[in-house]
């Protein structure tokens, strides 16, 4: 029977290092996933994910202090080769994105149980896919990335504000207008990536997607102007994030699909309110 | 004769004086130890936090070294090798699903206990508190262990 207090949870240093690194990642994934979900690349978040789950499990074998040394510059040359692969004329930018996803998922689960570097490796692979723990068991490094990097998505995206909103409305406008096209498409790619990494050290490699799907859809149903949706947005998430951890640590819940959970829930609540003011 | 008969005296007159005693240590049941102060104890937590305590104790066994802690897991025993060896008592903390070991803990009991008469079925949930001590493994790892453990027998 569990006698700890709630406030006895929140004491633990790991609880509060992880309340904080949950909501900042969050913050940017909803922030990113606004343009994304308006220029129909909602499952690039999962294909991606899955690349990394291939380089986190290279990245285990090969011994490295920490997967993120690899699994992040991997990831962002993936997130730039769809990019190009998405122009090119023989194989369209959807196929390359599931061979790669799938392909890397196997290579990844594939070098793990040739390799194990653990003596539990379905352990390993269960909490990397689903985040049951992850968030709870960051080192102070891992952290203050995962909080460092966050931050400069979150600056990055409100710097250039102007042309997200350009680029996501009007592409051809944009060009026209003289913007960077390229360059911006670029950036944003390797941003993408880099979110996705730091994702699934809070909801896991499989549940990645909601972070940047559900938050857009669900603000979708009750604002209309642009502006107006990632700020409602930005607010879902912080509150289904926060809830989400909470409850997960005091029930006993896995981490990530508590999350998840609470996105859902939030987002059916928000498409009944939307229906109600109409 | 007389500082002989004076001294037999005293002699009586202390054991007379000290038998009350020892009559009450031989026939009185023994006081139950006082109770240890744990400084962790995941027995009260929820399986979440108890999973990431126990990730924390696998991965920074010396942050945890002289505490008193309560660990939940299976219990079982290790038979050794060799034939001089010790046999090796575990607990097994499971991961957040149940599915999985997360870590194999070693806990040696305070007292002297008869295997495996004194000790749990194996493989069946056992609590166990130890102050908890590191040692290296095979591979030159670090790896907790319960010292002056205690199993908790849960009341029927």
């Amino acid at each position: 029977m569990d006698e700890t207090t709630f406030l006895e949870y929140l004491s633990y240093p790991f609880v509060q290092n992880a309340l904080v690194a949950g909501v900042m990642i969050s913050l940017c994934a909803a922030l990113l996933g606004v343009p994304l979900v308006l220029r129909r690349l909602s499952f690039i978040g999962d294909g991606l994910s899955h690349v990394a789950f291939g380089a986190m499990a290279v990245a285990g074998v090969m011994n490295f202090s920490d997967s993120m040394v690899l699994s992040l510059p991997v990831t962002v040359a993936a997130a730039l080769l769809l990019m190009r692969a998405g122009r090119g004329a023989n194989t369209g930018g959807d196929a390359m994105l599931a061979m790669l996803s799938v392909g890397a998922m196997a290579a990844g689960y594939l070098v793990m149980n040739l390799n194990p570097s653990s003596s539990n490796v379905s352990g390993d692979v269960c909490t990397t896919l689903f985040g049951s723990v992850s968030i709870l068991t960051l080192t102070t490094l891992d952290m203050w990335l995962s909080i460092g990097l966050s931050a400069a998505v979150c600056v990055l995206w409100l710097l250039s504000y102007h042309h997200v909103f350009d680029m996501t409305f009007d592409e051809a406008y944009a060009r026209a207008s003289g913007a960077r096209a390229g360059l911006f498409n670029a950036v944003a790619a390797a941003v993408v990536a880099v979110v996705i990494v730091i994702s699934m050290r809070l909801v896991g490699t499989l549940l990645v997607s909601s972070l940047l799907v559900v938050p857009a859809v669900a603000a979708m149903r009750v604002a209309k102007s642009f502006k107006a949706v990632c700020a409602v947005a930005a607010a879902f998430t912080v509150v289904c994030s926060l809830a989400g951890i909470l409850i997960a640590v005091v029930a006993g819940t896995p981490v990530g699909s508590t999350i998840v959970g609470a996105d859902i829930v939030a987002f059916l609540a928000m498409a009944l309110i939307g229906r109600i003011l109409k | 004769m007389k500082h002989c008969t004076m001294k037999l005296a005293l002699a009586a007159l202390a054991a007379a004086a000290f038998a009350p005693l020892a009559a009450h240590s031989a026939d009185a049941p023994a006081q139950p130890a006082a109770p240890r102060k744990i400084k962790l104890d995941l027995a009260k937590m929820s399986k979440t936090i108890r999973t990431a305590w126990a990730v924390k104790l696998l991965q920074n066994p010396e942050d945890f070294k002289g505490d008193i802690i309560q660990i939940v897991g299976d219990f079982y025993a290790d038979e050794p090798e060799d034939e001089g060896g010790e046999r090796r008592y575990l607990c097994a903390l499971k991961d957040a699903a149940g599915c999985c070991t997360l870590i194999d803990v070693e806990f040696r009991p305070r007292e002297k206990l008869s295997w495996p008469k004194d000790f749990p079925e194996e493989f069946t949930p056992v609590t166990v508190n130890g102050r908890v001590e590191v040692v290296r493994d095979g591979k030159g790892d670090a790896m907790p262990r319960l010292a002056d453990a205690v199993i908790v027998r849960q009341k029927k």
